[in-house]
């Protein structure tokens, strides 16, 4: 056998596993069960029609859920962002032992599971929390609800999202040249004007790969929502378990499964462009 | 245009100090280069100049005045560094256009600026190219029309052409020399390539270990070094190490006597060095009698390595005009030769009298070799 042959055997033999375990696990009972969303039985008839999602779009507290998912996602995402984007920044720029002492901290909540993390999240924010006892000592009676609405999965997502989304931005902008940057100062940018035009288009990819991996994680976590979100809303992944085990209505549940995965089939749209930018040799 | 002035700089790294004490002044107009092997501050200085770099102590000025606390965007120097100058993300105008867009110029002024600057640096075709689409000696040429662009008064250059290939490297420092000629712009240019900076220079600065070790024209520090460092890293030298006696001279080996007066006490160690071009063969019992060891020809010359007792290997610079082989006995002398001693000022001798001491009784007694 050729070599080349021989090659491509060994590599086909690799991808096959993977590949049947993602069409018949995965994308067949995905498509099945989106198709089952559409099966309606009408007059002893199976017919196809839009009758779930219509009437899930009629449903307010459905609705209210939707919207409350990604809402909560977004403010997220962008907090997190934020956050992350100054951290990597600090950690890329700067020297010292601040610097290095940040730079080992920052990864611990990565090896926190989540469920801990809620608990501790809700200990913290709760009406007599550390944060309220904190606020009591200086006078502040009147806390703000920390914690068992949008506020406490926000926060609890943020913190339990910045090593990842820190991680990949920093990686992204240790992959820029000093010299790319020195070269905007030099000609007359400050640091603020140098981020602006050189470092924020450079770090372009790291950027997308960021946003749409955090997006599509905080759209689908459950545990945290689960434990620090309140009654109502609620977030999508909590909604669909009610309405699966508690309701008895699966139909309703996997209908909202297809719509969470139409949603984060857009974040995965912009994950994969830009992916392939990178690959195709563009910064 | 200015002129640059960099008074007793020093900058620390951790305990070690990267550049000491270090006093240069550039005219105006000049082309000056920094001249040293890797790690010996050049680029550190050069960063400073810039202000990239914050010095631990002494004083950068421009056209008199201090810009130690300017920050490098306020600075009246452009830099260009080895690579990664341009900004992938833009096009070439882009790129040139960068600096004047800061500067709030109207958008006519910018157009006729960039489209003068290509030509300037020969590349007015590259405009509405992309870096990645320009091969690397272009994308230099960009980086200095993006320095020239905004008219600075020092144009610093960080080893601008060390990663390109070695014709294109000779083009490009002759394609500089004259632009910088041109543009009669006060330029600092960092290289470790002394043949770069004997071809590029006005007049060159050698660094060591961060302090300077001597400032002169490219001719003046080939042909008078006046350390052993300098004679070392500018061009071949060949070095001898002797032991200077009273009555013979510096004597190289116990063997070899070489005729030198200097103000050495007796039995000082003393290093004769002498350039490769500066050895010529002699007919006859005169000189020292050598063996050839190796022939390399180099096309427009050969490259001779003899052997000889007391002096060991030298090299030699010979047109060709006299057959060479390996195993050859031949006799050799120096044109002229500079004799360095520990904390001395160099003596040169032009013509030295060499004589070999073939006998044993004529080995001095009591002057232990080197």
């Amino acid at each position: 056998m050729k070599s080349s042959v021989r090659e491509g055997v060994t590599g086909l033999a690799l991808v096959l596993p993977p590949f049947f375990l993602l069409v018949f696990f995965i994308l067949l009972p995905a498509a099945e069960a989106v198709l089952g969303t559409l099966r309606v039985e009408r007059s002893g008839q199976l017919v196809y029609s839009l009758a779930r999602y219509v009437e899930m779009f009629h449903t307010i507290s459905l609705r209210r859920s939707v919207g409350f998912t990604v809402m909560v996602t977004l403010a997220s995402v962008a907090v997190t962002f934020v956050l992350a984007y100054a951290l990597a920044l600090y950690l890329r720029f700067s020297r010292g032992w601040v610097s290095t002492l940040l730079g080992a901290l920052f990864i611990i909540p990565l090896f926190i599971p989540t469920v801990i993390a809620s608990f501790a999240m809700v200990t913290f924010l709760e009406h007599h929390g550390y944060i309220a006892t904190l606020l009591h000592y200086v006078g502040v009676e009147d806390t703000p609800s920390l914690v068992f609405n949008a506020t406490g999965i926000v926060l609890t997502e943020v913190w339990a999202s910045i090593p990842f989304a820190t991680l990949v931005l920093l990686a992204g902008l240790q992959g820029i040249d000093d010299a790319l940057i020195d070269s905007a100062r030099d000609v007359g940018a400050g640091a603020l004007r140098t981020f602006l035009a050189v470092v924020l288009p450079l770090n372009a990819v790291a950027t997308i790969i960021t946003m749409s991996l955090l997006f599509i994680g905080i759209l689908g976590s459950f545990t945290i929502p689960y434990l620090v979100g309140g009654n109502a809303p609620q977030m999508m992944s909590v909604v669909m378990t009610n309405y699966f085990t508690n309701y008895l209505r699966p139909d309703i549940s996997v209908s909202l499964a297809a719509l969470s995965f139409v949603i984060a089939g857009l974040a995965g749209a912009a994950y994969v462009a830009g992916v392939s930018r990178r690959e195709r040799g563009a910064v | 245009m200015a002129g640059l002035q960099l008074v007793n700089l020093t900058k620390r790294f951790g305990t070690t100090a990267a550049v000491y004490d270090f006093s240069l002044e550039v005219h105006d107009g000049e082309l000056m280069c920094l001249l040293g092997p890797s790690g010996c501050g050049k680029t550190t200085t050069l960063r400073m100049i810039g202000g990239f770099a914050t010095p631990d102590g002494g004083d950068i000025l421009i056209e008199g005045h201090s810009v130690l606390a300017l920050p490098p965007e306020r600075r009246p120097t452009a830099m260009v560094f080895q690579r990664f100058n341009l900004w992938p993300h833009m096009t070439v105008t882009d790129n040139i256009a960068f600096g004047l867009r800061l500067r709030r110029l109207p958008a006519a002024a910018i157009h006729r600026k960039v489209g003068e600057t290509l030509q300037l640096v020969g590349l007015p075709q590259a405009a509405r190219k992309w870096p990645h689409q320009l091969s690397g000696g272009e994308q230099q040429r960009i980086a200095v029309a993006r320095a020239l662009v905004l008219e600075p008064k020092i144009l610093l250059l960080d080893e601008p052409f060390s990663n390109l290939d070695a014709r294109l490297r000779v083009r490009m420092r002759e394609e500089l020399k004259t632009l910088q000629r041109q543009v009669g712009i006060t330029t600092v240019f960092v290289t470790h390539d002394q043949e770069e900076a004997l071809t590029l220079a006005d007049r060159i600065a050698v660094m060591n270990k961060g302090v300077m070790e001597q400032v002169d024209t490219p001719g003046v520090l080939y042909r008078r070094p006046q350390g052993l460092f300098v004679a070392d890293f500018m061009g071949t030298m060949n070095f001898i190490r002797a032991r200077y006696h009273r009555d013979r001279g510096a004597l190289a080996g116990g063997q070899v006597g070489i005729s030198a007066r200097g103000d050495w006490h007796d039995g000082a160690v003393v290093t004769v060095a002498f350039r490769p071009e500066d050895v010529t063969f002699v007919d006859g019992d005169a000189g020292i009698p050598v063996q050839v060891r190796r022939v390399v020809n180099l096309g427009h010359y050969l490259e001779v390595t003899v052997d000889g007792s007391g002096v060991g290997a030298i090299k030699v610079f010979t047109d060709g005009q006299r057959p060479m082989s390996e195993g050859q006995s031949l006799n050799v002398h120096f044109r002229r030769i500079l004799v360095y001693a520990e904390g001395l000022p160099l003596v040169e001798i032009e013509m030295p009298r060499l004589t070999h001491l073939r006998t044993a009784e004529e080995v001095v007694e009591g002057s232990p070799s080197v």
